[in-house]
């Protein structure tokens, strides 16, 4: 196949998945834009290796995959610039009261949870995936994803933003 | 009744997650930035050489070399131990026909772009002693990328004709990798997974593609004779839209591999093996891949399978008949663009239902 033919699938898998890639992407990070970054991101490292992704079993799994590590990076360049210590410059901070209103109380809850715990919950509950197919993305063992996922529903369960957690139906 | 903590769960990630409503894709830009990251790789490549040379010279470098068969002249392939550049980088080089190639991780991606590959994208194997994937340009040389189960220490590749390649990984990532280079469909004979103690863990024989790179789909045990008999034949074929198109199906100790043709404007998609004992589905419904807005669904099917209704997005439903091959059952359509498969139901002889899946492109 050639390389504007493989540049053409590309435009189509990027075009047909942007919206629930963005939305998973969300999951993970809580803000629309930040979310859209981490994809776009994602992609560029997709389109570069799009022979050896679209071969792949499921290119949707190599492309989350993609997306929790690219959230965990995140995290841990963060965790790094957080050690340097020493002055920080003052800068500028523009007001997220809005945004942080806008954002619901089980997204909050969901930023509470660490790193893999979220992804879990997103992938599982949000998105679908089976135990397995969580495992395969995060590359850990099923059992690692059940305790995962059953830490974070304690966690969900316990949380102050999430008042309204035990519903019921008659 | 309680609803399940799970349920509820799942009730709000769907309304607080489903009503983002995303920006257009900013496609062109993703595919300029794609496209810069491929082309750094001609940086890549004139810098690993150098660094190459630097370190045989003053760091008495050692190539890994397997010596020459006698009565052979220049050889095609050589792959050089890997190691890490002066930044901590790693470097993978070779030659392929005398030509040396070179390879390192970007920094800022952290993709190895000469070899079309990210490395976080992929988990080491955890069954197999090795997984490996070849991307291929008629024009260019093979790459080949394998990446270690945790176990695997070194690789030998046999091409064919006999040439022999011992390959070192490199990590990255916490993965071991090995890269090399061939010539363009140049084949090979068998690769081999050994322990740091030497043992064997495994082999496997290639299947080697036409004009393409050869695939890495079934292992064996050490000393385990393969028993599948090779066959292969056309299991379907038709029109789509005025043209034609094939699927062929090739059987042999490497797996079980489809080949596609047609006229849509070139070749169908490239090829796709899976392994021989990998348990056949009852009713298939993902995409096998896409040219010019076709879509191409080729699969093996479970034995008991008689037929498949595939309803497709057009109102319509089409029924398909597998084919057998040296004991296996093949099911294979190819759809015109914008049509694509909402489900797949699977009944055997007597009319019974055997299953149904929505398959990965029914909607959310």
């Amino acid at each position: 196949m050639s390389r504007a033919e493989r540049e053409t699938e590309f435009r189509e898998y990027m075009l047909g998945r942007w919206p629930s890639l963005v939305r998973f992407a969300y999951g993970l990070t809580g803000d629309r834009g930040l979310a859209e970054d981490l994809v776009q991101t994602a992609l560029v490292k997709v389109f570069v290796s799009w022979t050896r992704v679209w071969r792949a079993d499921d290119p949707d799994a190599y492309v989350r995959r993609m997306l929790v590590n690219a959230n965990h990076g995140r995290f841990r360049k963060r965790r790094v610039a957080e050690k340097t210590g020493g002055a920080l410059p003052e800068v500028a901070v523009a007001d997220l009261t809005d945004e942080l209103d806008r954002r619901s109380a089980l997204v909050a809850a969901l930023m509470e949870l660490p790193v893999k715990q979220r992804a879990v919950v997103v992938m599982r509950y949000w998105e679908g995936l089976t135990e397995a197919q969580t495992a395969a993305v995060l590359g850990c063992s099923v059992g690692n994803v059940k305790s995962q996922a059953s830490r974070a529903l304690v966690k969900l369960r316990g949380s102050a933003q999430l008042q309204d957690w035990s519903v019921r139906c008659d | 009744m309680r609803l399940s903590d799970e349920d509820v769960l799942r009730a709000k990630l769907a309304e607080e997650i489903g009503r983002i409503a995303p920006g257009e894709p900013p496609v062109d830009d993703v595919v300029r930035r794609g496209r810069s990251a491929r082309s750094r790789r001609h940086t890549a490549i004139a810098s690993g050489v150098v660094v190459v040379a630097v370190g045989a010279a003053v760091l008495g470098y050692q190539q890994a070399r397997v010596p020459t068969p006698a009565g052979q002249g220049r050889r095609a392939v050589t792959v050089d131990a890997p190691h890490r550049d002066a930044t901590g980088e790693p470097v993978w080089s070779g030659s392929v026909n005398g030509k040396r190639w070179s390879a390192t991780v970007d920094p800022t991606t952290g993709c190895i772009p000469s070899f079309g590959t990210c490395p976080e994208g992929f988990s080491a194997p955890t069954d197999e002693p090795l997984e490996f994937s070849g991307s291929s340009d008629s024009f260019d040389p093979d790459k080949y990328v394998g990446t270690l189960r945790a176990d695997t220490a070194r690789v030998e590749v046999v091409l064919r004709g006999g040439e022999r390649l011992s390959l070192q990984p490199m990590e990255v990532g916490g993965k071991g990798l090995v890269l090399f280079e061939t010539p363009h469909a140049f084949g090979m004979e068998s690769v081999s997974a050994f322990a740091a103690d030497g043992t064997e863990l495994g082999y496997s024989i290639p299947f080697n593609q036409p004009d393409s790179a050869s695939m890495v789909v079934t292992w064996y045990r050490p000393g385990e004779t393969p028993t599948q008999p090779e066959a292969s034949g056309r299991v379907a074929s038709g029109t789509v839209d005025g043209h034609a198109w094939s699927v062929e199906v090739r059987i042999g100790p490497f797996g079980v591999c489809f080949l596609s043709t047609g006229t849509l404007a070139g070749p169908g998609p490239d090829a796709a093996c899976n392994r021989l004992d990998a348990p056949p589905p009852m009713a298939p419904s993902s995409t096998s891949g896409t040219v010019n807005g076709t879509t191409w669904h080729y699969s093996e099917v479970d034995g008991r399978v008689d037929h498949l209704d595939v309803a497709l997005s057009d109102g319509t439903t089409t029924r398909v008949t597998p084919t057998r091959l040296a004991g296996r059952s093949f099911a294979s359509y190819v759809l015109s663009p914008n049509i694509r498969v909402l489900s797949t139901t699977a009944y055997d002889s007597a009319g019974r239902q055997l299953a149904t899946d929505n398959g990965d492109t029914a909607p959310k």
